[in-house]
């Protein structure tokens, strides 16, 4: 039976599965089937060219948004800086000629994936940090999130005025401080923000102090590091690692700090809320070296592998991870199984997203580009292939497809999240619902369009054990936004529901 | 200072004239407001009768600013709270909880005696005021 109140698929095409599509860009990229975080953001103060500091920072946060970078300086000599980019960091901040433009001990960047439209659609205005002349002096902004009031902000910044120049949610921000009353530049950024929905994680600049705001949610991750005489912020631990930065705290739900070289001051600008941290940044999000509430990422995956393992066993030889992100869960799918691990699939780790155009020949090669399967390991073998997620089920499907063709006697999918069947609006590049295959087929449907001898999904009270919730999931109060897989939203996301989309019903 | 502390006895000797329900909503207060001082680590706090009104500021200079409580025969049914008019506070408050019966978005909050007292906004408005000055700082 199909799902209750499903969406009606896109077009019967989405039911059925096209081998590879010629024309379908998302087979190129092993990559395309997975939700993609929008933004990393790093920010140093009181060190001797903190633009470098930045640059590897960003180089580290890398896997939050690799469509384009900036970076803001500022300097007393020769004041802002920027310089913002597309592609990766390392092929834009690495060269002395960009880097001796940044000089100072203040710097704020920016990585971002971009949500408008196709790859390549985006525009250099877009790319942040943005940058603001107020009475008071500049100050430029970098914002890791997703604003869900945005085009109600922006429409009436218009109508007052307000001049935008990017498509940006995150520039309404911006424009709000400019007509706030507060005497300071920070004033002015807890008075926007404060009008501001949804998800952000912001770092900013003046010119002498950088600031660090989390929403009261905490949706979002934002970190705080001490490196050297000054200090750093970061979305993940694992950016203070590289620019050998000590981790001090993370910033909290609701929180601002507000730092100099002497020191660190934090307020709470905001109403308090219940912390809704993005579950997914445990699943997939962030990188497996970070710390996140306290909690190594990669041995919560484990965790969650272990879970997996408990709550769907399967007869098997071999658990293999879809690399990389499902390696750390497979490890735990096999040390609480038994079944013996093995690097069953390959990833070519230069087979950047940034390939050439292809050929139609190439383009028909799909996953095997970036994966390719380990036939000596996987002929005559029952497999148990372990993934952080299905979204719309186009690569799991080709990744069946060439263990299969390997020889493989049996597949069984398990997948350590629960069904991502609701798009998020709060900092993620998902589908729309439709598009998601969770959305419209139940788990045995599922199961027979991937056409596998068995597809698990973690419950979601297991995926909340795994994180340290010992009681599972607190249906009245959960503990993190888990939009993406129940439905519920913790912040309503008004543009989406003008634009006509449908919040889950109580019957659903 | 210890939250189980009695206030000083100016402030004990005049609230000890006011009935039992704004008596009993202004320790509850100030019971909140010390516990936040602590928390917030802005020191040891002053509490005296400014303008005749009980207040409380931190002791330690450029820390924070005064709030003040009290309750008018006038208007029985609400205690006052003030902050300095020259200050943002009111106007955040404003912002943050509009829920509050009044706010006249310069220094005038009060809260109801009729109703439970609204501690997440009283500790976030004691908070913000007791460290006013070190976070423009």
């Amino acid at each position: 039976m199909p799902k209750p109140n499903a969406p009606k698929p896109a077009s019967p095409a989405s039911k059925v599965m096209p081998p590879a599509h010629p024309f379908d860009a998302s087979y190129l990229d092993a990559d395309s089937d997975k939700l993609k975080e929008e933004c990393g953001i790093f920010g140093v103060v009181g060190v001797a060219d903190a633009a470098n500091f930045v640059a590897l920072g960003l180089h580290a946060l890398q896997h939050r948004g690799q469509e384009a970078g900036g970076i803001v300086s500022h300097d007393p000599q020769v004041g802002f800086q920027s310089a913002r980019r597309f592609g990766y960091v390392r092929d834009n901040f690495t060269s002395e000629t960009v880097m001796k433009h940044l000089p100072g001990e203040l710097a704020i960047g920016h990585v971002r994936y971009s949500t408008a439209g196709s790859k390549g659609q985006t525009a250099i205005r877009d790319v942040q940090p943005f940058f603001g002349e107020f009475a008071m002096g500049g100050a430029a902004i970098a914002h890791n999130g997703n604003i869900t009031n945005a085009n109600a902000l922006r429409r009436e910044l218009i109508e007052r005025g307000s001049i935008f120049q990017s498509s940006s949610d995150s520039e309404c921000i911006i424009h709000l401080m400019a007509r706030c009353m507060g005497k300071t530049i920070p004033d002015r950024m807890e008075e926007a923000l404060r009008k501001v929905e949804g998800a952000f994680s912001v770092v900013a600049m003046t010119r002498t102090k950088l600031i660090g705001v989390r929403d009261p949610l905490g949706v979002r991750p934002l970190v705080l590091g001490k490196v050297g005489d000054g200090y750093a912020l970061s979305s993940e631990t694992c950016a203070l690692d590289i620019i050998g930065a000590e981790f001090v705290r993370e910033i909290k739900p609701g929180e601002m700090v507000v730092i100099t070289p002497k020191g660190v001051q934090s307020h709470f600008p905001f109403r308090p809320a219940p912390s809704k941290f993005c579950i997914f940044e445990h699943v997939y999000f962030s990188r497996p070296d970070s710390i996140l509430g306290g909690r190594s990422v990669y041995e919560t995956r484990e965790a969650i592998g272990r879970e997996l393992a408990k709550e769907n066993p399967v007869d098997a030889d071999l658990v293999c991870p879809v690399p990389d992100s499902g390696t750390p869960a497979a490890i735990g799918y096999s040390l609480e199984s038994g079944i013996p691990y093995a690097m069953g699939i390959i990833r070519n780790q230069y087979m950047g997203r940034t390939f050439i155009e292809p050929t139609e020949q190439i383009r028909n090669m799909g996953v095997r580009l970036k994966l390719n399967v380990n036939r000596a390991l996987i002929k005559g073998k029952r497999v148990i292939l372990v993934d952080d997620s299905v979204v719309r089920g186009t690569t799991s499907r080709k990744i069946k497809e060439m263990i299969l063709d390997a020889g493989a006697k049996e597949v069984h999918f398990r997948i350590a999240s629960p069904p991502t069947a609701w798009p998020c609006f709060y900092g993620v590049d998902t589908p729309q619902r439709e598009k998601l295959l969770a959305a419209t087929m139940s788990e045995d449907e599922m199961r027979d369009h991937l056409n596998v001898d068995s597809l698990k999904f973690i419950s979601l009270d297991g995926l909340y054990r795994a994180v340290g919730e010992a009681k599972g999931r607190d249906k009245a109060c959960p503990q993190y936004c888990d939009a993406c897989f129940s439905g519920e939203y913790p912040v309503i996301p008004s543009d989406k529901v003008d634009e006509g989309f449908q919040m889950k019903t109580a019957a659903e | 200072m210890d939250r189980c502390t009695q206030p000083p006895a100016p402030v004990t000797e005049l609230i000890d004239a006011w009935p039992d329900a704004p008596r009993t909503q202004l320790l509850a207060c100030r019971a909140l407001f010390l516990d936040v001082a602590k928390e917030a680590e802005v020191g040891r706090l002053d509490e005296t009768l400014k303008w005749g009104q009980p207040s409380w500021r931190p002791a330690r200079r450029n820390t924070g600013s005064t709030l003040r409580a009290y309750w008018f025969a006038k208007d029985p049914a609400f205690l006052s709270l003030y902050v300095d008019c020259k200050s943002n506070l009111a106007t955040r408050m404003r912002d943050l909880y509009p829920d509050l019966p009044r706010n006249d978005g310069r220094r005038h909050l009060a809260i109801d005696l009729g109703a439970p007292l609204p501690e997440q906004a009283l500790r976030h408005l004691a908070a913000m005021t007791f460290t006013y000055h070190r976070t423009k700082a």
